[in-house]
């Protein structure tokens, strides 16, 4: 696949020549918006709408990475996707006492174990680590996902996020310590080859 | 160990780190156990990423033409056309409202016309009548010139050979017209019928040019509507086509 050609003539108009670009990527742009969403409807939705702002503003394209550019418009479609959900928050559930006080902190309802439905989920290790990954903030989350899931390197994630390349450096690394404590809780999953590569290696 | 030195483990399991910088990390990674420790548990984290199954994209992201927002090539003809429609009609409303307006006004403004074009028909045939009365009809009966002053008004009945009842009006041609007829009736059917028929041509003559100006705007209407309409269906039909053509 010539990717500069099929670039070229997608930016003229050539809705096939972008395609082919679409069926090349859409695996990591959708595997990157799962990653960062961390719901697959929601991913979906993002991806259609990251490739179909990425045909209309391809002209803004001036050559580097094809796909950190892609990422940079699925990030931004995610990232769109994350403040809606802010915007709409949900309401908390406020029990009331006898006298018909509301508990604001009812203990009897906070249950320190998860569900059996998300018991289930993250008995596998996939699960696991998205977990963990959306118990990150959302930049630490982004960049760690460009860098690591997706293999960009900190200048692409830095063209991709458009933040400098030192604060990419610092995200990443703050990141996988999160992530990596956040890991400890699910020992029992990580494969014997990773217990022995990050511990006791 | 603080957070630049979390930054620079990061840095170095990413090979970012210049050569200066990664020996003088691995020196201290050799006698700072806890040093060490951080960076097994880095590299842990970025193996489990790095290792986490790739989910594959449910179904193509492909785009349609109408997610791309394209539209079908349109004839070179069809802005042309489309611009017509759109001039076109916007005369049509102006010409129809015009018009609507102009036949709805005259109701209160065509009477004030109408008297003003009659007195001003009257006092045409009257100058007329003026002019083809006789001068000795004039000198015989004098008084029609000063009507209005009764004492003059006296001598000249006295002195008038004819009679008429002379009626003091502010028409002075009038009675012109009527010493006139006293006098020389064949100069009086002239000077009679020659006001009537002033009076009637001006009339015949204003209504033809009235209904002309009622019915030319309609005209321009009906045409402007006709222009819309065509280029409106050509416009249409052009889009129609060149949708089919294009799927």
């Amino acid at each position: 696949m010539d990717e500069t050609a099929l670039i070229t003539s997608a930016q003229q108009g050539d809705l096939n020549a972008f395609n082919t670009l679409v069926l090349h990527y859409q695996d990591a742009v959708f595997n990157t918006a799962v990653r960062i969403l961390g719901d697959d409807d929601k991913a979906q939705d993002a991806s259609q709408e990251a490739f179909i702002s990425a045909f209309q503003s391809l002209r803004s394209f001036r050559g580097g990475s094809f796909k950190a550019w892609l990422l940079r418009t699925v990030t931004n479609a995610c990232l769109d996707e994350l403040r809606r959900k802010k915007r709409r928050p949900t309401t908390p559930l406020e029990p009331e006492t006898n006298d018909g006080d509301e508990v604001e902190s009812p203990k009897w309802l906070a249950d320190p174990n998860l569900t059996p439905a998300q018991q289930a989920e993250a008995d596998e290790l996939e699960h696991a680590i998205q977990h963990c990954l959306d118990a990150l903030p959302t930049e630490f989350r982004t960049a760690v996902v460009l860098a690591d899931v997706q293999g960009l390197d900190y200048s692409e994630v830095a063209q991709a996020i458009r933040v400098p390349l030192g604060t990419i450096k610092s995200r990443i690394a703050r990141a996988r310590l999160k992530l990596r404590e956040c890991l400890r809780s699910f020992e029992e999953l990580l494969p014997a080859a990773f217990r022995l590569d990050g511990e006791n290696a | 160990m603080n957070r630049r030195d979390i930054e620079l483990l990061s840095a170095y399991l990413d090979g970012q780190l210049n050569a200066v910088d990664s020996a003088r990390l691995e020196a201290r990674l050799n006698t700072d156990p806890e040093l060490d420790s951080a960076l097994r548990s880095l590299r842990t984290a970025r193996s489990v990423l790095q290792k986490l199954p790739s989910r594959k994209a449910p179904h193509n992201f492909t785009l349609t033409r109408q997610m791309a927002g394209l539209k079908p090539p349109m004839p070179r003809a069809y802005p042309f056309f489309r611009l017509a429609t759109v001039f076109a009609s916007i005369l049509f409303l102006v010409s129809f409202a015009s018009t609507a307006l102009s036949s709805t006004m005259p109701m209160g403004a065509a009477a004030p016309m109408s008297e003003f074009s009659a007195d001003s028909a009257n006092q045409e045939s009257a100058d007329m009548a003026m002019e083809s009365a006789p001068m000795e009809a004039m000198e015989e009966a004098p008084a029609a010139a000063f009507m209005e002053d009764p004492s003059l008004a006296a001598p000249a009945q006295s002195m008038g050979t004819a009679t008429p009842q002379i009626v003091i009006t502010e028409d002075g041609a009038r009675i012109a017209v009527e010493a006139t007829s006293n006098l020389n009736a064949g100069e009086a059917e002239t000077s009679k019928t020659a006001p009537s028929e002033e009076l009637t041509a001006p009339e015949t003559a204003a209504h033809p040019k009235t209904q002309k100006e009622a019915a030319s705007p309609y005209q321009w209407a009906l045409i402007f509507f006709i222009i819309s309409l065509s280029s409106g269906i050509a416009t249409w039909a052009m889009k129609i086509s060149a949708r089919k053509k294009w799927r």
